[in-house]
This record gives C-alpha cells, structure tokens and sequence, in this order.
C-alpha cells in the first residue's frame, strides 16, 4: 500500500508538471492532453505493468495515470490565468476575466490578479470537498437534483439568457436627424438593452455556425472550433483594443495587497456553487456558470469577478469527476479519459468508491502545489512584463494565437478568429458588457436542446 | 470622433457579413439529414442519421428507425449501448435491406436519449411492430450460416408446438445459445419475426433442464472403469440425433449437430423425433464386441421438451438428407416445375422435390413436411401427404 501511495504521488506531480504547461500555454488545453493521454493509454498501461512486481495491484495502475489526468486539469484551471493577464489569451474558462485582470495589469497590479485567481481557485477546493458529501444526496439520491435540472436545462439555459440581457444597465448614445451629436438620450437605456440583444444573437449564430463547420489541423493534431471563436472574441480583440489605446504596462508589483476576506469568501462560496452545479449538467460549460454567477452576485467589483471566476473553473473541474462517479455521466474530456481508464464505480452509499476517494486525493494535493506554483510563476511574470515593450509584445501574442489557430485549426480557423475578433470589438466599441458574447455557447446550446 | 465611428462601422459590417459567410460555409458543409429508411438515394454520401442502438459488436452497432435497421462501422471507440438513441454522421456504403454505414468520426457523434423496448408477453396477442423485449425459452435452435434461429417460447407452454412464441432470427450466433435456454431478447418485431442484432440482444439466463450425465461424461467414467455406470441403472439426458427406426434411437449432446453420439436400443417404440430432448431412465450400458461400442438399453424414455418441425434451408436438407430423414421441416423457397414434378428452390440454388401438392410455379411458398426418400426418384422430397 505504502508502494502505490508513493506512485500515486509521483503521478501527481507528473501530472502537475503537465498542468502547468497546458496552463501557461494559450491553446493548449487540458482536452488536448486527455485525448493524448486516451490514445496512448494502452501503451502506457503496457509500460507500468511492471510497477505490480513492486507489490502493486495490477487493477490500481490505470488509477495511477487516472490521477495524472485529474491533477493536470487541476493544475490547469491555477495556471491558465496567468497567460489570460499577462498575455491576454483566454480559454472559455477564462474568457469574461480578461477585462478585469488585464485593467489591473495596466495599473501595475498584474500579480495580485493571479493572487485572487489563486486564491478564487484554492477556495473552489476547500468548499468542493466540504460540500461533496452534501451533493452526494442532493444530485444523487434521494435528492435526484441532477434528473430535475436535466429535464429543465432549455428553460434554465434560456433563463440565464434573458437575464443576462434584461440585466445590461449600459446606457448607448446615438445621434438624431436634427441634433447629429452622439450621446446619452431617453431610450439609452432600452437601445443598450437591444444592443445586448442583437449581440447575443449575432455571437449565437457565430456559434452556431462554426460548430456546424469541419475543423481540422493540417498537423492532425486535436481540433476543436473554440479555440479560434474564444481567442477573437475576447482575446485578440481586447489586445487589438489595448493595442489602439497604446498602453505602457508599469512596473508590476510584487506584492499582492490586502484582501477583502469576507467579500472573497463570498465570492469563492458563489463562484464555487455555480461551478459545482454546471460539473453535472450536459451542454453547460463553466462559461455559461460565469455568466449565472455575475449575474446574481450584486459586487460588480472586478477584483471579486477574478475570484469568483477562478472558483467556477477550478469547482467545474472537481465536481466533473463527482458527476462521473454519481450520475455515471463524463462531462468533459478528462473525465471520458478517466471514464475509460478505470472502473467507475456509481457511488450510491455514503463513503465514496476506492478509485475516487484517490482521485480526490489527487486533486486536493495537486490543488495545493498549483496553489503555490501559481503565486511563484505570477510572481516571476510580474517582474519581467514591464520590461517588455507592450505593444511589440502584443503584436507577438497576436502573431502566436495566428500561428496556433493555422496549427490547430487551418485555414478554417483563420476565418473563425477574424470574424470572432470583429464580434469581440463591438461590445468595447458599443460600451456593453462582453458577457453577451456567451451567445456563441448558450444559443447552440439551447438550439440543440429544442 | 468621425475616425472612431467609421472604424465602429467597420467593425460591425466585417463581423455582420463574417457571421453571414460562416453561416453559408457551414450550411454547406453540413451532411442532410436522412432517415434510415431512405438511404437508398444517398449511397456513396455523406449523411446524418439519427436511430436507436438495437445492438453492438466490437467495431459495429445496429441502428433502428423509420422501419429499418442499419449496421454502422465504427472507426472510433464510442461510449454507447442498447436502447440508446445517437445521432452521427456517416458516409453510406450500400443501402440495400440492411444498409451498411461508415461513422465518419466520434466527434459527430452525439447521444440524444434512451428509447424504451415494449415488454411483450408470450404468446403475442395483438400485432406489434417495432422495439420490443420478450422473455422466454428458446426452442428449435438451429445455425444458418451467420444466423442463428428458432422461436422464443413461453415457459408455460413449451409443448405447444411453436403456436404460443416468437420467431426470432439473431443476426450474429453464439455456443451459450441452445435448445432449452431461458432468455431475455431486444430486438425489432417485423410481420410477427423477431429481428435480433449483436452480441447484447440476446442475453442466455440458464438453462431449463440441465443435461445432468452427459454423454461426454459417461464416455469418460467408462473409460476410467467407473463402476457406477458400468454396472449399475443409469439416467442420461440427450437430444435425439436422427429420427428413429425401429427401436434404435441415437442420442446426441447438442444440437444441430452433436460431436457425441449414443446408440439406445428401446425395448418399444416410443413417439420420438429428430431434436427431441429426452430422458432415457434405468439404462444399462452393454459393450458390442465386435464393434467395441456401448449401446445403452432401457425400457423408459421420456420426452422432456419436444423439438417440433425444424426450421431449416433447402441446402440444409441437400447436403445431409439422411440426417433429416423422416423428420418434420419447415423450409422456404421457390416452387420450380420440372418434368411432372414440383422442386423448392432455395435462396442458394439448392432444389428439393415436393410430393403431396401443387404449387404455382415461381411462387414462393412456407412448407412443413416430412423428409422422405423417393425411390422412383432417387432423391430426397419434402412430403405434404398427412
């Protein structure tokens, strides 16, 4: 036991290390690793079975690289948002964060957005494994959540939507025919709300469009179309934004502030609980939990938008793995590849199955040295990020995401990112919020639904 | 100002017209949508079909909608099982009675839901079409070439001869699957036939009556100079290999064809058949020298599950009539006229007398009858007479 307790840790880290490099680099993501890891699985399996002569269970080896997985989604949902503020190169997870993270960037303030992200995660941890007996009987039974939310999830979806949209404050100028100056009128307001709309609607066909469309790599490699969509809507537009404004990025500091501990509790318990909620749910991505939980939280304050989002992806990514084991459902690439490496056992008592108890061992360690590997890696990027010039630096990012998207997605791709990069300016140009641009998830969503 | 609202027009024109060419390109590169029951026109295309899963094998599934069943090759490792309703793009090989789709890759694939099986309780008495499960014992079992057939009975009527179950017909076969095994099946019902797809649409639970001694078994314990069974009355259970003449019955341990087979010698005739499944009770085994062979004799045999008319193709019969001798058959085939005669042809070519009717030329018909040898012939026939 003590023998496959050590491995199990070695795995871990190895699994670790692999986070921090789909992490900190943008458009490698955690699915590309799993879909890696499933097509070599059985010439891994192949490779550890002479670990058993070592004394371990033949049946615990696929346990031993499920772990590697779970803790390389972990450690990715840290890591990720140190490209997304340095760099501004989102994922989906990390796409509504970039405005926030990337204005305290410009204020010198860079670190402590990694700071917050680091500590939004690590909260996500602590209250995903507080709540995970809870939701063992709320989505399993006899609550049976998971069968209630599933029966409703177009009217939940649509929901969320109309909220969204209702809720835009934005106030839009327009001009008349007799007074041709642009500004602030009676119906601001209402055309804010109508510009909310239309976007949504245009980034809803956007999405729906592009997940109708092929895509593939010349190089063969993993191809999936919201690399390109996410990367223009929020990514290399706001570096196309920030390019016009030609900011100079200060010096950073060092040091990551105060915390507001009870507003940052708040937001880790909120973010937590719409990410937890979305893990079981089909077709709902953290994405979709963003908008939910800025919706209902009243503090629109963006250090809090960066805690609550880090908590959403990193509570997605632990309660995937609980759905796998309570409603027996994969609900994102890492969990199909543990899906298909161990045996799941439906945890319908009160003490979790073997395998999952080690996979939430898995994920609490791996939490722990991300945790601290994020702070480390922010820090050390913080010290450098101003000595660059910004806007070469941009253009280089911008020349980056180009190069990966013809890498992972041709020609095809190209055409998603530019028309996705138009999408993405218009809410700047219009002064509406980017979380309408959602649209290119939750339309297709609802779409595929009805 | 103006440069700022000029560049926002730009902006919104490029992203409207963007959206709009990605619309058009998707549009186009989008497969149609076919129901499974109209693939003919699309052979050689790539389509999107939509069904429920009737069945699976390692790298193929069964796909059941719009009246038809589909085998789909999978060229990727796809997380799916019986009664799940999928959707996938594919490209058509052939859409003939069973079209034959290739997945194109398990990205298209998507699971919509589950369908639900109509539970049927034997004997069936209304018309059902469709998705069904139906419990039962399996009777009259016999391979043809990658099928394996017979009728699903229900378990209080066994000795109806087949009125009371269901014929089915399994696209696939197995060894577990015999005469007497008590089974759960999901499959699609069509003109009262059971279609069964897979290796999990039928699922063998046990058996009804055990062999107890086999004959494999008695063989051995006789070469190990057991003697129990040398010596002493035995029970042995078997199916009757041929049909008997006289009082000499050969028994068998499994069907269609046994490895093993036993000679009995019965003090009396008794009613039995080809396939029957009997009990031959306070049974002596005797040693002929000249043959070095055992025999079993015994006075008392009992019918435990009579086999009924065999469902077999005109080939079948052809290349081995004398096993077939004297039994009663039910074949399909094509009636030909030859000379003064009627011959049944089959779906191979294989052609058969018919004595005992008249049948249309060219027609195809159902018969059940008797194996019989025509001497004036010199063949086989089938006999209708009696």
């Amino acid at each position: 036991m003590f023998t496959f307790l050590a491995l199990l840790l070695l795995f871990i880290l190895l699994g670790v290390s692999l986070g921090i490099l789909t992490g900190l680099i943008p458009g490698l993501h955690v699915n590309t690793v799993a879909i890696l890891l499933l097509t070599a699985t059985p010439a891994l399996l192949a490779l550890l079975t002479p670990l058993s002569s070592l004394g371990v269970d033949p049946l615990l080896i696929p346990v031993l690289v499920a772990a590697t997985v779970v803790a390389v989604s972990i450690t990715h949902t840290f890591l990720d948002f140190i490209p997304s503020t340095y760099l501004g190169a989102p994922e989906e997870e990390t796409a509504l964060s970039v405005l926030p993270a990337h204005s305290l960037l410009l204020e010198g303030k860079g670190y402590r957005a990694v700071y917050l992200s680091a500590l939004g995660s690590m909260g996500a941890i602590f209250f995903s494994v507080a709540l995970l007996l809870p939701y063992r009987f709320l989505f399993g039974s006899p609550g049976n959540l998971y069968y209630v939310l599933k029966e409703n999830l177009g009217m939940v979806v649509l929901s969320v939507a109309i909220l969204l949209i209702i809720t835009e404050r934005s106030r839009v100028p327009y001009p008349l025919p007799w007074d041709r100056e642009v500004k602030e009128r009676t119906f601001s307001r209402t055309l804010g709300v109508l510009t909310a709309l239309s976007l949504f609607l245009l980034s809803g066909a956007f999405g729906y469009a592009i997940f109708r469309l092929p895509s593939s790599s010349p190089l063969s490699l993993p191809s999936s179309v919201l690399f390109p969509a996410l990367s223009g809507l929020f990514g290399v537009s706001t570096l196309l934004e920030s390019i016009r404004s030609n900011p100079t990025i200060p010096p950073q500091s060092e040091n990551p502030g105060e915390v507001q501990w009870g507003r940052t509790a708040v937001s880790q318990f909120s973010g937590g609980l719409a990410g937890s909620i979305v893990g079981f749910l089909p077709g709902m991505s953290s994405g979709v939990a963003t908008v939910l939980a800025m919706l209902f939280r009243k503090d629109s304050d963006r250090e809090q938008t960066i805690v609550t989002l880090s908590a959403i992806n990193t509570a997605n990514s632990m309660f995937v793995l609980a759905a796998l084991f309570l409603i027996l459902r994969p609900r994102s690439g890492a969990a199909i590849v543990v899906n298909n490496l161990v045996t799941v056992e439906h945890w319908d008592g009160v003490l979790p199955p073997g395998t999952m108890s080690y996979l939430m061992i898995s994920a609490v360690i791996s939490s722990s040295l991300a945790y601290f590997l994020t702070l480390f890696i922010g820090k050390r990027a913080a010290r450098y990020v101003s000595r660059v010039d910004y806007g070469k630096l941009v253009l280089s990012i911008i020349v980056f995401i180009v190069i990966m998207v013809i890498l992972f997605n041709g020609a095809t791709g190209l055409l998603i990112l530019a028309v996705g990069t138009a999408i993405g300016l218009l809410p700047i140009r219009l002064g509406v919020r980017r979380s309408h641009l959602m649209g290119v998830i939750m339309l297709p969503v609802l779409l595929y639904i009805w | 100002m103006r440069r700022e609202r000029l560049f926002t027009s730009l902006v919104v024109v490029f992203a409207l017209l963007g959206t709009a060419l990605l619309l058009y390109l998707s549009g186009r590169a989008t497969a149609p949508e076919v129901e499974l029951g109209d693939l003919a026109s699309f052979e050689g295309e790539q389509v999107v079909v939509e069904g429920t899963v009737v069945g699976t094998e390692s790298d193929t599934l069964y796909l059941y909608g719009d009246s038809t069943v589909a085998k789909v090759y999978l060229n990727d490792r796809v997380p799916v099982k019986v009664l799940d309703r999928v959707r996938l793009r594919a490209q058509v090989i052939y859409a003939s009675e069973m079209p034959a789709l290739e997945m194109i890759s398990s990205q298209s694939f998507v699971k919509r839901g589950e369908d639900t099986a109509v539970q049927l309780t034997l004997p069936l008495l209304e018309e059902e079409e469709g998705l069904v499960s139906v419990e039962g014992v399996t009777r009259a079992v016999a391979r043809e070439g990658i099928f394996q057939k017979g009728y699903i009975m229900p378990t209080a009527a066994l000795e109806e001869v087949f009125t009371a179950g269901v014929p089915f017909s399994w696209y696939g076969a197995s060894e577990e699957l015999k005469e007497g095994s008590i089974v759960k099946a999901l499959g699609v019902l069509t003109q009262g036939k059971l279609h069964l797809y897979g290796e999990d649409s039928i699922q063998v639970e046990g058996r009804l009556l055990e062999m107890e001694l086999t004959i494999g078994e008695l063989m051995r314990r006789v070469s190990s100079g057991d003697g129990d069974v040398l010596f002493r009355p035995l029970n042995l259970r078997g199916y009757v290999l041929y049909e008997p003449r006289g009082e000499s019955v050969y028994l068998t341990e499994s069907l269609p064809e046994g490895i093993l087979s036993l000679k009995c010698l019965l003090n009396s005739t008794f009613p039995l058949h080809k396939g029957d499944f009997v009990e031959v009770r306070n049974a002596t085994l005797s040693l002929d020298e000249d043959t070095l062979r055992y025999t079993l004799l015994s006075d008392e045999v009992e019918v435990l599950l009579p086999h009924g008319p065999w469902n077999v193709t005109v080939e079948g019969i052809a290349s081995d009539p004398l096993s077939f001798l004297g039994a009663s058959v039910v074949v399909e085939g094509v009636a030909r006229a030859e000379g003064d005669g009627i011959l049944l042809e089959g779906r191979s070519g294989g052609r058969i007398w018919v004595v005992g009717v008249s049948l249309n030329d060219g027609t195809s018909y159902r018969v059940e009858g008797e194996v019989v040898y025509l001497k004036e012939r010199s063949a086989y026939a089938i006999s209708l007479e009696g």
